[in-house]
């Protein structure tokens, strides 16, 4: 078996190394997007704003965001796979309220600046949820 | 440079690579979402519609039409605005007959034969009520644009209130022949708020099944009738726990059913350090007390609606006799001690997404 493995490697040509590597890489990259993304919470954030413009995030990013809505401005954060309204120029502040997404098919709005962020994925933990 | 040594094994590494990029396209075609998902603002919230195993444009299409559809109804049925209901509300104080809007009417009969089950504890007829609470000024109506910075809120004038219960406005002061209609007690104000999101959701329903469309999510500022299934598995819902991040439950949906929750947290005000939250009991009229949400199943997604304001305002004492005369199969209670009151049956198809299992009180069979 050693001996097979030992002639086989000793007649490797560049050719072989190149495919061997783009099949690592490829193995790196099913892994990426089948295991650590699919397993992930939610895939990604979805949100409308302004009458039907939207726009897709990743959730697995640490970063805020700020989305222009009908009355002004509201900051998203997005943290560790998880989202939540930060500020927004509505009066009660319900957004705020409503704390931390996570689960595709959550959904999180400002209603009077018109701003809906729902998370999407193809493992829908659910397809929609009741409150 | 050789590149490759011989052909054989170039056609062979070849092969490789042509069926590792097949099989990794094909996955990724596989697990493609073929759900069609769409946020509205339209119907004085957010209706998020699903549609299952149909052409985009298609979905597209039918998404459209019933935008336009809620747009329309949103207007005609708000109780204060310049659509048919408003005009039906200025009219009742009048005590004469006068024609009711078609637009209005077939709901006003299914309201009505829902208040009475419920013991009028469903009652759409306390709109008044409603505008001295003004949560509407909450609900940031859409359409009104205007955000000027208003005063913190107070508390309606307690006589004001104790005047309105005096004179006890209900559907029973309403006197329909065909579509003549006219109410005996000028302190009539209908206010559909507590099935019109139902009502509408099943007419919206209705007009996807005519287009063909059978298998779909409405969900409507969180309450929903789902019909058909996604694929080969049936719709799977999630119940937003009513006081932290996360779900507190989920169930999945047999055919065509409708899920509906009222809750304490939805729509709120503080004011010296007290919660005053939208459901207001009519026959104190202060918001209800002792339960923090109740989440009824029923087919109907209108009677699901009338039922889970009804029976939140009935509390843990009075929800079982209430959901028994509504004709009711599946509820669930959360008082405010986190104590899940429920029917056997609705115990046997929910699925609690808590750590630790909750405090449950199961009630005799509906």
């Amino acid at each position: 078996m050693i001996v097979v493995a030992k002639t086989f490697i000793n007649q490797m040509t560049k050719g072989d190394v190149f495919v061997l590597a783009m099949a690592l890489v490829f193995l790196v990259i099913l892994y990426v997007v089948f295991w650590r993304v699919a397993s992930h919470a939610g895939e990604y954030i979805h949100i409308v704003a302004k009458g039907g413009a939207v726009e897709k995030l990743s959730l697995l990013q640490n970063r805020e965001v700020t989305i222009e809505g009908q009355l002004g401005n509201s900051r998203l954060q997005i943290e560790g796979g998880r989202v939540r309204f930060l500020s927004s120029p509505c009066e009660n502040k319900l957004c705020i309220h409503q704390g931390w997404a996570s689960l595709s098919g959550e959904l999180i709005a400002c209603l009077p600046n018109r701003i809906s962020v729902s998370i999407e994925g193809q493992n829908s933990h659910f397809d929609t949820v009741n409150f | 440079m050789q590149l490759y040594k011989n052909n054989s094994r170039s056609r062979f590494y070849a092969a490789c690579c042509i069926v590792l990029v097949c099989v990794f396209v094909s996955a990724c075609d596989s697990t493609r979402d073929t759900v069609y998902k769409e946020q509205l603002f339209v119907f004085g919230t957010i209706v998020e519609i699903s549609i299952w195993g149909e052409q985009p444009e298609k979905a597209k299409q039918a998404t459209a039409e019933l935008a336009e559809d809620f747009k329309f109804l949103h207007r005609v049925w708000s109780p204060r605005a310049r659509g048919s209901l408003g005009r039906m509300n200025k009219l009742f104080p009048s005590k004469l007959a006068f024609t009711g809007s078609p637009s209005v009417l077939p709901m006003l009969v299914k309201a009505r034969k829902l208040s009475d089950q419920s013991n009028k504890l469903f009652n759409p007829a306390i709109g008044k009520l409603i505008q001295l609470w003004d949560f509407n000024q909450e609900n940031q109506s859409l359409g009104n644009n205007s955000q000027e910075n208003k005063a913190p809120r107070e508390l309606p004038d307690p006589k004001a209130i104790a005047d309105l219960l005096a004179q006890n406005p209900t559907m029973d002061n309403l006197h329909l022949e065909g579509i003549s209609i006219r109410s005996d007690n000028t302190a009539l104000e209908l206010d559909f708020g507590a099935i019109a999101k139902g009502y509408g959701i099943d007419l919206a329903i209705g007009k996807l099944r005519e287009m063909g469309i059978n298998n779909a999510i409405i969900n409507a500022g969180g309450d929903l009738r789902a019909i058909g299934k996604r694929g080969d598995r049936n719709w799977h819902i999630g119940i937003r726990h009513p006081r932290q991040e996360g779900m507190i439950a989920s169930l999945e949906i047999i055919k065509d059913e409708s899920i509906f929750t009222s809750g304490d947290y939805e729509r709120f005000f503080e004011y010296q350090g007290k919660r005053y939250h939208h459901i207001l009991d009519p026959r104190t009229g202060y918001p209800a007390e002792g339960v923090v949400s109740v989440t009824v199943i029923d087919h109907d997604a209108a009677v699901a609606d009338a039922a889970a304001t009804a029976l939140f305002i009935a509390g843990p004492a009075q929800w079982y006799d209430i959901a028994k005369s509504m004709g009711l199969k599946w509820v669930m209670l959360i008082d405010q001690d986190m104590k899940i009151h429920m029917n056997p049956a609705m115990a046997k198809r929910i699925k609690f997404e808590l750590d630790e299992s909750p405090d449950i009180k199961l009630s005799p069979p509906l």
